[in-house]
Formats: structure tokens, C-alpha cells, sequence
């Protein structure tokens, strides 16, 4: 885990993930505006897009978000955790973050059941997606590193026979 | 000090010969450097002082403005500072890894990714080392990535 984290990486984080949520916002009300409107405030302006609202209550749970993150994933305030358990506290958190969202700004009806179920399984999908992708990533990027370190230490090999048969050689000479 | 060079081409190797009134500390500082030039490194152990070969060293650390020699399966201490070490020993196998350790490529037998991009190394006789963000980009590049 990283020391210390910049404040300026951290608003390029917020940045960063404010952007892609506004464009899939932008997205889910083209697509499904019309027939949501009225059942959820993010929904408010129905197919023309997303209020200032609601982005800025967005801006404020992503921000929250990367909040988390940057406490439990990095060694800034928590220093000796594994990593299964920072990506849990993370997730807990982050799921908490929109909890509280869902009942203060009226994200969906919180007396609908079905909605509740779409929540939660739109969050173990985005949770599970993303370890996994992060798994891979760092599963490939390990064997590159092994890879290269085997490759350095052949070539080492390599320089220092050779080096060594040179002074032989130069030694035979003299 | 007064240097002084003299060339042979009789002579077959280097010879550098040190006259002084006594051996002090910046004298031991003068040998020392010049000892790297040979691949050797002067450390101390229970006050014994020893010669030791930079290829038997698996990571130098530096703690508390001490510098410390690990081989594979010993410690010893360097008068040298860790940047001095590094100025001379990172052309070779060595490289930087954080602010306060470099380690031998040689002893790396894992490297694993961390978070935040940061290196777990796990060295031959299991010890594990972390390479800081900085530092393991500079040691990614060395190993050609």
C-alpha cells in the first residue's frame, strides 16, 4: 500500500469516476427516462438527461467513495491489514455510502422490494466485475514480472561467464 | 592530502599504496570507497571488521542513519551512507527500491504487485522487501518492462 497520497491524485480520482458515472447516467435516462420518471429523483428530468441535483449528490458519493478508498487502501491511516479485508471495508463502505443516499435523496422507492433485490444485485455485479478484473490484472502482471526477472537474471548470467572466460583468457596471455 | 600518480607499463595491475600518520576515519572512508571499485565492501560485525565480496550481498538497508549489510544469512554494518553505496553498487546488479533499502536483482526470487502499485520481493532465503511506487517503476524498467 502507498504511504502517502497526493491531494491532487485524489480529485483526479473523484474526476475520473464522476465523469464515466454522469455519462452512464446520461445513458440510463435515454434509455429508460420515460419509464422511470416519477419513481425515482434521478430521474426527475425523465429522458433529458440527469438534474444538477442529482449530479451534485453524486459528486458527494463519489467523493465519500474515494474517501473510503483512500482509507482502506492505502497505508495512510490503517497500516497493517490484509488486503481481503481492506476490499471488504471498502465495499461495506461503499455500500453503506449509497444507503444512505437511497433514503436522503429518494434514489428509488425505498418501500419497493423489487427495487431493493435490482440494488443489491447491481452491486454485488459491480463489486464482483471489478475484483475480478483487478485479479486478472494483477495475476498477468505478476507473470510479467517473472518472467522479466528470469530473463534479467539469465542475461546477468550470461555477461558474468562471460566476463569470467575473458579473464581466463587475458590471464593465459600474460 | 597529497596525491600522487605514478604510471609503469611494466606494471600488470593497479597498485594503490597509502602512507599516512595513522588510520583515521576518513582514511577508513578513502579504503572503503576504494574497496567497491573492487567489488568488495568493508563492514564490521562485533567490532570484527570484515571484507566483504558486493556479490554475497543480498540488500543493504538503512535505519535510524545506520547502514546495514545483509547477506543471505548474516547482518553487518557500513561506515558508507546508503547514497554513497548506491552511487557505486546500482550500475551492477543492485538497484534502489525505497528510500531506506537497495537490494541484489541476484537474491530476488518473487516479485509480486501489490496494491497502488507498489512490489512485494521476496528474496532468496525468504526474507520480503517493498518496493515503493517510485522506486518499483525504476526497478520495472531495469528488468525491461
Amino acid at each position: 500500500m502507498e504511504k502517502n497520497v497526493s491531494v491532487l491524485k485524489i480529485l483526479e480520482e473523484i474526476c475520473t469516476i464522476f465523469g464515466v458515472t454522469t455519462i452512464l447516467l446520461d445513458v440510463f435516462c435515454l434509455l429508460f427516462g420515460t419509464s422511470a420518471y416519477g419513481f425515482s429523483s434521478i430521474f426527475s428530468l425523465g429522458e433529458r438527461g440527469v438534474s444538477i441535483q442529482t449530479s451534485l449528490q453524486f459528486l458527494l458519493a463519489v467523493t465519500i467513495i474515494i474517501l473510503w478508498k483512500t482509507l482502506f487502501m492505502t497505508d495512510m491511516v490503517i497500516r497493517h491489514m490484509s488486503t481481503p479485508v481492506r476490499i471488504t471495508l471498502l465495499f461495506a463502505g461503499a455500500f453503506a455510502t449509497i444507503l444512505v443516499f437511497v433514503f436522503l435523496f429518494d434514489w428509488f422507492p425505498a418501500d419497493m422490494p423489487l427495487a431493493w433485490v435490482m440494488f443489491i444485485l447491481c452491486f454485488v455485479i459491480s463489486c464482483s466485475v471489478s475484483t475480478l478484473v483487478s485479479t486478472l490484472a494483477e495475476r498477468q502482471e505478476n507473470r510479467r514480472l517473472e518472467t522479466a526477472l528470469k530473463h534479467y537474471k539469465e542475461q546477468r548470467s550470461n555477461t558474468t561467464i562471460k566476463m569470467e572466460t575473458e579473464e581466463l583468457e587475458h590471464g593465459k596471455r600474460h | 592530502m597529497k596525491i600522487t600518480i605514478q604510471t609503469d607499463a611494466a606494471l600488470t595491475e593497479t597498485e594503490i599504496f597509502v602512507r599516512a600518520p595513522a588510520l583515521t576515519p576518513e582514511l577508513e572512508h578513502i579504503l572503503e570507497a576504494l574497496r567497491l571499485v573492487d567489488n568488495q565492501i568493508t563492514v564490521t560485525k562485533n567490532g570484527e571488521t570484515h571484507i566483504l565480496d558486493c556479490a554475497k550481498i543480498a540488500y543493504i538497508e538503512s535505519v535510524d542513519r545506520r547502514t546495514f549489510v545483509y547477506t543471505e544469512h548474516d547482518c553487518f554494518e557500513s561506515r558508507l551512507k546508503l547514497y554513497e553505496l548506491d552511487a557505486r553498487l546500482c550500475g551492477q546488479s543492485f538497484q534502489r527500491i525505497s528510500k531506506s533499502c537497495i537490494v541484489h536483482i541476484r537474491y530476488i526470487h518473487t516479485l509480486r504487485a501489490e496494491l497502488d502499485r507498489r512490489l512485494r520481493i521476496t528474496l532468496e532465503n525468504g526474507e520480503q522487501l517493498i518496493a515503493s511506487r517510485q522506486y518499483a517503476d525504476e526497478l520495472k524498467k531495469r528488468l525491461g518492462i
